[in-house]
């Protein structure tokens, strides 16, 4: 446990350092949203990595936490913290009433339903113009503020951000090493020995998954207070949840760490493909089916297959303990 | 003395076939009762349904007065009914330890808010779950391996662990699905030990299995179905030799 | 208009639209049946069709020639992607196809964005009166051709299913897969002849609806993930059902969109979807055990 708690401590002053080697403000910004993918990450990973569910619409709950804390700060001209708490509290509520017949299902039901569920939010965001300004979006989101210190430099909304994350990070690592995190993976093996065991499967599955949506309005409410302004494409619809998933799997499935770079890797991997101008949603695909094929285990999971090392025994390795039956 | 299990005329159907149909018997404490019969006669299914995974068509299941069918499983675990599976269930990727201490899970009082803060109450109850664990797994004779991966174990350990994990629960009864199936003549004879002592402290114990030699040493009483229907029920020796049983596995030649 | 003027609008509109559905909806039915894979390029498939058969018309072929070609044309882009992606993934977990066959959709889609550029790009109808009138609904011509070929080939298909070695072959697979393995019917080949088929009838899905609707890069998703919910509610792995399905909802959708609002008219196919999941998953006819 020591030997973790320097690990983090260790990160946490490479975090405090990192921008004092990049003071280019793009890059500075890059690391931002690295960290906000990151929290995203953490949260998704608690559910498909550790409890071995799914989710395909996850950008649903980012929206809240981003458009609950525009909303509130520009047309209710509530306090930016308060907004945040408040778009929580409904990303959670909301999160809890969709859960309890959505976790019913598994595999490819599971899948689709929070596929259709994240389809119907963003549909809302664009249509529901009066409320959201339909893809023109909100402006002059108010950033984050302690007295009259503002987070409205990269530099300082870079360590507001990290901060969250680490705490997240830790809190993350905590419940995965207690008796709720042991009885989230047993469910992963088998729901029915867990059920047995007096794991309430259902009502534990609802509650890593109301974590995650947790995770993701927090990150939702962070994007918008650091660049001001959402509108729907950007970071709302099916695309995003597809990322997320991505960054998890990528990352390796049931791996804090690895959350933290899948997350690195897809936003970097989305700056690199940028300058290729139009080739960068096709490079993106093909990217993501080769690596799917030829790193099962994501790339923390492959990292640790070259060095050999297994200290602790290794995380389940994807979601499902049903295979394809396949030819 | 009230009876550890009861079922009274319980009855399943499935698509219009009756998987079991009326079948009652009780277990009482601290006895070893087998429930037999050919393949297809119910048995799996009726441990389905005393564990809650299948609801039930008719019919009462009970255990010391308080009525067991209907609840989820879990809450049937937290009245001291825990089983094991005929696959073996273990939670693969796991170590040992941790698949015993995921039968301690009711024990745990602490939520995932308290999880995510790590207190001191919290940790000093772990303290105390990873003790309740590793006696369980002495009890069986794993201790040695707790921090071994689940999956690495051989077969004969992992049915083992899945008992340890199971006496983790602090039961009043075991269900144990053919807990000698894939296991040698030696591993056989030890796992009845085990399961007498089992016994000696104070858990009863259903046991479905098909090896007879196990069955007969240490039942107390065997109840054998076939075609979903009890057909006999007393003393091993006695329903070795009633004439019913012994056309229903002939016939099943 | 009168309500009932406006009814029977909506009625044929929502048959046509229900016809692409439907056929979109049985290329899942045919790859989930086949492999137990839910093919999220499916409607990757469809967008290609529809983009091929219009390059097709602009170098000169005549319009059916179009449609046959460019279907043929993506059957063996199906085929390519089952061979090099979905096969050497065998006895992985359930979530390693969906996100493989997502990520064949973006690559599609990005590909499309690159090859035909981000305009919607019209192709002119199979040959006919530009519209027909039925009572006082008038429709594009095109429908009649969109539910004719779509009944033609669902006929085709019952036919092949039931008439043909090969249908039999790719039945007994979904049936029993040990089964089939012990008489010999070789899985692989189903599962390859399941992409083929279904991407198929995705790509003549896209060129029949077109002539109506436009084709454009980003048409595949949506078309996708509502031929999905189609056969979701019609029972997926039932192939009636995806049929059932894709009617109802184009009908669904159709009222939806002419009574209540146009602007949330997308959103019907996936309420109907997360209605039909949480209340009976095994939709109207299906038969398989829900959530796996």
């Amino acid at each position: 446990m020591n030997r973790r708690l320097l690990g983090f401590l260790l990160f946490a002053v490479l975090l405090a350092l990192l921008p004092l080697a990049f003071s280019n403000p793009y890059y500075q910004s890059i690391f931002i949203f690295i960290g906000i993918n990151a929290i995203v990450a953490l949260g998704l990973n608690l559910l498909m990595g550790y409890a071995g569910q799914i989710s395909l619409g996850h950008a649903a709950f980012h929206a809240m936490g981003a458009y609950g804390s525009a909303i509130l700060t520009t047309t209710y001209h509530l306090n930016p913290w308060l907004a945040v708490a408040a778009s929580l509290v409904m990303a959670v509520i909301i999160a809890y009433v969709m859960g309890i017949p959505t976790l019913k299902l598994s595999g490819h039901y599971l899948a689709i339903a929070t596929l259709g569920f994240g389809m119907i939010v963003h549909i809302v965001l664009v249509q529901w113009v009066s409320m959201t300004g339909g893809t023109s979006g909100i402006t002059s989101i108010p950033p984050l503020s302690l007295g009259s210190f503002r987070f409205d430099t990269d530099i300082r909304f870079y360590y507001l951000v990290w901060a969250c994350c680490l705490l997240l990070m830790v809190i993350s690592t905590n419940i995965v090493n207690s008796r709720m995190g042991r009885s989230l993976r047993a469910i992963h093996s088998s729901e029915a020995a867990a059920s047995t065991c007096g794991v309430n499967v259902p009502r534990l599955k609802l509650g890593v998954f109301v974590l995650s949506a947790a995770y993701a309005s927090l990150a939702g409410s962070l994007y918008a207070h650091y660049v001001t302004f959402i509108s729907p494409e950007a970071r709302f619809g099916f695309p995003f949840s597809i990322q997320a998933v991505v960054m998890v799997v990528l990352g390796g499935l049931g791996n804090i760490w690895g959350s933290l770079l899948g997350s690195g890797v897809v936003t970097a991997l989305g700056e690199l493909l940028r300058p290729m101008g139009d080739y960068d949603v096709a490079a993106f695909g093909l990217i993501l089916m080769l690596a799917i094929v030829f790193l099962p285990q994501g790339v923390a999971g492959g990292l640790a297959r070259l060095s050999l090392r297994r200290r602790t025994p290794a995380p389940p390795s994807a979601p499902s303990p049903q295979e394809v039956p396949h030819g | 003395m009230a009876d550890v299990l009861t079922l009274v005329q319980v009855r399943k159907v499935f698509g219009g076939l009756a998987a079991v149909d009326g079948v009652s018997f009780a277990v009482a404490e601290r006895e070893i009762k087998a429930l037999i019969g050919p393949n297809g006669a119910g048995k799996t299914t009726v441990f389905n349904l005393i564990s809650g995974m299948l609801p039930l068509n008719a019919g009462r299941i009970e255990s010391l007065g308080v009525r067991l069918n209907g609840r989820p499983p879990h809450l049937i675990s937290a009245h001291g009914i825990a089983r094991t599976f005929q696959n073996v269930q273990v939670f693969a990727h796991m170590s040992v330890l941790e698949n015993v201490l995921v039968g301690c899970h009711r024990h745990g009082r602490h939520g995932m808010l308290a999880a995510a803060v790590r207190t001191r109450r919290l940790r000093a109850e772990e303290q105390a779950l990873r003790a309740a664990a590793l006696e369980a797994l002495s009890f069986v004779g794993l201790a040695e391996q707790a921090e071994a991966e689940a999956s690495s174990l051989p077969f004969g350990n992992q049915r083992l662990l899945e008992i340890a994990r199971a006496l983790a629960t602090r039961p009043r009864l075991i269900l144990l699905d053919e807990p000698a199936a894939g296991l040698n003549t030696h591993e056989t004879v030890q796992l009845g030990e085990l399961l007498t002592r089992i016994r000696a402290s104070g858990i009863a114990l259903l046991l479905v299995d098909h090896d007879m030699d196990l069955v007969m040493d240490i039942s107390d009483e065997v109840v054998v179905l076939d075609h979903g229907e009890k057909i006999a029920q007393g003393p091993p020796r006695q329903v070795q030799q009633d004439p019913q049983v012994l056309a229903a596995y002939l016939g099943e030649n | 208009m009168s309500d009932w003027a406006l009814s029977l609008q909506f009625f044929c509109t929502g048959l046509t639209i229900g016809s692409i559905y439907a056929l979109i909806a049985l290329g899942f039915t045919i790859i989930y049946n086949a492999s137990g894979i839910v093919n999220f390029a499916q409607g990757g498939f469809v967008m290609l069709g529809a983009l091929l058969a219009v390059s097709l018309s602009l170098a000169g072929v005549p319009l059916p020639a179009c449609v046959v070609l460019s279907a043929l044309l993506v059957t063996i882009t199906g085929c390519a992607l089952e061979r090099a992606f979905i096969r050497p993934l065998a006895g992985r977990p359930v979530i390693t196809p969906i996100i493989v066959t997502i990520g064949a959709s973006i690559l599609l889609e990005g590909l499309a964005m690159l090859i035909w550029g981000k305009d919607a790009l019209p192709l002119n109808p199979l040959p006919g009166p530009p519209v027909l009138t039925v009572a006082s609904a008038i429709v594009p011509f095109q429908s009649v051709w969109v539910l004719g070929v779509s009944v033609l080939l669902m006929v085709g298909l019952r036919l092949f299913f039931d008439r043909t070695l090969i249908g039999r072959a790719m039945r007994a697979n979904a049936a029993n897969r040990q089964g089939a393995l012990l008489v010999g019917i070789n899985p692989g080949r189903v599962v390859l002849l399941s992409f083929a088929l279904s991407a198929g009838l995705g790509a003549l899905a896209g060129a029949l609806i077109a002539p109506i609707t436009l084709a454009s890069y980003d048409m595949g998703t949506m078309l996708g993930l509502k031929g999905f919910s189609a056969a979701i509610l019609g029972g997926l792995g039932s192939s009636p059902g995806a049929i059932l399905g894709g009617l109802l909802l184009g009908l669904l959708e159709s009222f939806a969109a002419g009574f209540i609002s146009s602007g949330y008219k997308d959103a019907v196919a996936f309420v109907v979807l997360l209605l039909v999941l949480f209340v009976r998953p095994a939709g109207l006819l299906g038969w398989r055990k829900a959530g796996v």
